[in-house]
């Protein structure tokens, strides 16, 4: 198969030169019609006045046809080739109407040149030269004045278009040359032409080398277009010939409007020549500031911004030397001199600034108290004349500054201050992005640590707790995302006592974490021992203070069940105070007593601080140990859970003989969430529920 | 959230603490603080009567300079705290370490008897 298609896909080029081939078959066809259409005597002499126009009309319009397949749309890098394929059909165009008219220079004496009918083909051979050269001309043109047309352009182009086909129908008509109604037409279509004719936007993006190339270019185009208007003209009133291009109105508003536009072409593209640089070096801004955007998704380091913004502004405004200070809270003030200049003393230049205040603002020792956008400054320097000051505010804080140097006094417009602003700005927006980048990435890594904090705090908490007989035991924790520790647990020191702990580690994320394994640690190394619960406490202290940061404490109540006794004996250390609610007299008791907390006091006086507290229980009595987070728990209004709120709830719930332990816990966790509402938990909360039967 | 405002009278340094200090917050409050130490101040008033809340990071930053205080041999003294705010203090046991005072003129007292 692959073969067989092959030879086809190959002979393609062959069939469109063809294609260019019949074109001109066509056309000496059509040449050949019209002299043997002029030369036969049945033709009569009215049909002999229009019957030639006729002919020329359709093949001129079948040309245009041809030409706007030819010629397709043009874009900015296209013009210049456009221009090029233009000038060189005009110029074969000039040759085949010259090549011609030598031969019949050379011939002139002999008998068939002089034959009327032989130099009115040669003649008609030369004006299909001509209008196929202006058919193109015209396509040409339309592309170009059509290039970022607007509507108007469009319906004026479709008018002269409209008008041209009216001509054509009207040149059938025998119109003389230069007679009132010929006249008419042709100044109409005249305007028209020119009217087009202005709109010459592409010319605005050509650099100075293309407008150079382009208007050679467009000059020898418009030495052929003379030459044929001159030949038309020349032939005009030659008796000789049986027909006269010049009485054909559509070549005439062809040549004319070709004339006119490559004039105006040349004329424009002339002027525009000096502005040309303008033109470039705004382009060059514009590529300035999207090298500027570009490098930020290439993901630059700060520095690159500045230096790039260095190279912009300098290029941008022309100035010859400039520096960019950035100081960032807290930090030094770093300046940053251009790379590709030679360096230069920073101080001395800001001494020959003659302006106090600025002077002290752009070292750095004062905040400038005005709060303009731009500062003009005259210099006195050897070298500098003048300066540019633009401050640099990134996140909205200003932060830094920007300075040109120029060597002429007032050396910077209005459109520099704008191109310098610009690319300040943009580049703060770069360094901006460039930080909240960094920011996404830090806020990622947080996520990921508190993710692995939650990971350890839920590892280090026991899965079962131990109690005794004599009494149920639940806990409820609820682990926040970022803050706290939280920590319970439990040691049977013998059949009869059982030692617990809760616990309250202060700081966040994974701090929190370390402390509380810390915690782990020294309670179980310290619980086997059978310390009392003061001498545990004076150890755990001793022991978490010489591994605790400087800002981090640990607040705990530690206390022992004895079932033998029925006593709970325990300390608090800096912890919330235990309740407990004594079915006997159906009242509540906090038991708060000295305390302090563990890693507040890192010496021996702590034990002064401490008490041992005992509390006998009785059969329906309930024990509430719990953290800080339940009572500091806020709604959306702020308004906290409170310690009154927990002692109703709690009193309410332990006073029901037919709760568990489990029960309790569960419905204070309610209550708590029914308080929180939406709002998600701030803090680590854990209760602790003894219920003695 | 915060909001910490510092002012000078005869020698006596007033920190005034606004809003919540939580762990967040409690960054400024370290600077503040840490601040007047270096500056070497001896009277060092904190002013709580608008401090809404202090969470166990804000405790310890108080916590945290107790012993450079003592060491420096300067006068710190918290004034105006709220019941709430001081009951927070008191459970943790850590009034028992600072000085804590109801009024500013106490405050004042306070520091100027004992130097």
């Amino acid at each position: 198969m692959y073969k067989f298609l092959k030879p086809v896909t190959s002979h393609l080029p062959d069939i469109r030169s063809f294609g260019s081939h019949l074109n001109w078959i066509v056309l000496l066809l059509v040449n050949l019609l019209i002299i043997v259409s002029l030369r036969h005597e049945l033709i009569t002499p009215e049909l002999r006045n229009w019957a030639p126009h006729l002919t020329l009309n359709m093949l001129l319009v079948g040309l245009l046809f041809w030409g706007r397949y030819q010629i397709g749309p043009v874009d900015r890098p296209s013009f210049l080739p456009l221009l090029i394929k233009l000038c060189t059909l005009t110029g074969v165009g000039v040759l085949v109407v010259l090549f011609l008219e030598a031969i019949m220079a050379l011939f002139s004496g002999s008998r068939l040149v002089s034959d009327p009918f032989f130099a009115t083909m040669v003649y008609s051979l030369e004006v299909l030269a001509g209008g196929a050269v202006l058919t193109g001309l015209l396509i040409g043109f339309k592309r170009l004045i059509l290039f970022e047309k607007t509507r108007l352009m469009m319906i004026t182009w479709r008018l002269f278009e409209y008008a041209l086909v009216t001509t054509t129908v009207l040149s059938l008509f025998n119109i003389q040359f230069q007679s009132l109604g010929y006249n008419i037409i042709i100044i109409g279509l005249s305007g028209l032409g020119i009217l087009l004719s202005v709109h010459l936007k592409w010319v605005g993006y050509l650099d100075f080398r293309q407008k150079v190339q382009a208007l050679g270019v467009l000059l020898v185009q418009l030495v052929c277009l003379l030459i044929f208007a001159f030949f038309m003209y020349f032939y005009a009133a030659d008796a000789h010939l049986l027909f006269h291009a010049v009485d054909n109105m559509l070549l005439v508003v062809l040549l004319i409007f070709a004339l006119i536009a490559t004039t105006f072409s040349v004329l424009v593209i002339f002027f525009n020549l000096p502005t040309s640089s303008v033109f470039e070096k705004k382009l060059e801004d514009l590529n300035g500031i999207k090298q500027l955007q570009q490098s930020l998704r290439k993901r630059q380091s700060e520095a690159d911004l500045y230096q790039l913004l260095l190279q912009g502004g300098l290029k941008a405004t022309d100035a010859q030397w400039g520096w960019v200070a950035i100081q960032r809270e807290g930090d030094e003030l770093r300046t940053h001199q251009p790379d590709e200049l030679p360096a230069q003393s920073i101080s001395s230049l800001i001494a020959a600034i003659s302006d106090a205040q600025m002077q002290k603002w752009l070292r750095g020792t004062s905040a400038t108290g005005r709060k303009k956008s731009y500062y003009l400054l005259p210099v006195q320097h050897p070298v500098y004349k003048s300066a540019l000051v633009v401050p640099l505010r990134i996140q909205e804080t200003l932060c830094g500054h920007l300075v040109l140097l120029k060597n002429v006094p007032e050396g910077f417009n209005k459109d520099a201050v704008g191109i310098a602003r610009l690319f300040a700005e943009q580049t703060c927006l770069s360094v901006e992005n460039l930080l909240l980048l960094d920011e996404a990435l830090r806020s990622e890594r947080y996520q990921e640590e508190m993710a692995i904090a939650r990971r350890v705090k839920a590892s280090l908490l026991p899965d079962s707790i131990c109690c005794n007989a004599d009494c149920q035991l639940a806990v409820c924790s609820q682990s926040a995302d970022d803050v706290g520790g939280d920590y319970y647990d439990a040691y049977r020191l013998d059949e009869d006592r059982v030692a617990l702990v809760v616990a309250d580690v202060s700081g966040h994320g994974s701090s929190a974490a370390f402390t509380m394994s810390q915690l782990k640690g020294v309670f179980h190394s310290l619980v086997p021992q059978g310390l009392s619960c003061s001498e545990f406490l004076l150890q755990a202290n001793s022991a978490l203070s010489r591994g605790l940061g400087r800002t981090t404490f640990v607040t705990l109540v530690y206390g022992v069940l004895d079932r033998r006794s029925r006593t709970f004996t325990f300390v608090r250390a800096g912890h919330c105070p235990v309740i407990h609610y004594s079915q006997k007299s159906g009242r509540l008791s906090q038991l708060g007593g000295k305390g302090m907390g563990l890693g507040l006091l890192r010496n021996n006086s702590y034990q002064e601080h401490i008490e041992e507290q005992t509390i006998a229980y009785g059969p329906g009595d309930a024990l509430l140990l719990y953290t800080d987070g339940i009572i500091e728990c806020r709604n959306a209004a702020g308004e906290e859970f409170g310690q009154e709120r927990l002692l109703q709830h709690f009193g309410a719930l332990a006073a029901q003989p037919q709760h568990s332990a489990q029960e309790v816990c569960t419905q204070l966790q309610e209550a708590l969430a029914d308080h929180a509402g939406l709002q998600q938990i701030q803090d680590d909360h854990t209760t602790l529920v003894l219920k003695f039967s | 959230m915060i909001n910490i405002t510092k002012e000078s009278e005869k020698n006596i340094h007033i920190i005034k603490v606004e809003g919540d200090v939580d762990a967040a917050s409690s960054i400024y409050l370290d600077k503040a603080i840490s601040e007047a130490l270096s500056l070497g101040q001896k009277r060092v008033l904190i002013d709580c009567n608008q401090l809404e809340y202090i969470s166990s990071a804000g405790l310890g930053v108080f916590m945290s300079y107790i012993q450079d205080f003592e060491n420096s041999d300067s006068r710190f003294v918290l004034f105006g705290l709220s019941d709430r705010v001081a009951g927070v203090f008191e459970i943790l046991g850590l009034d028992q370490l600072l000085t804590i005072v109801k009024t500013k003129e106490e405050a004042l007292i306070r520091v100027s008897n004992e130097i």
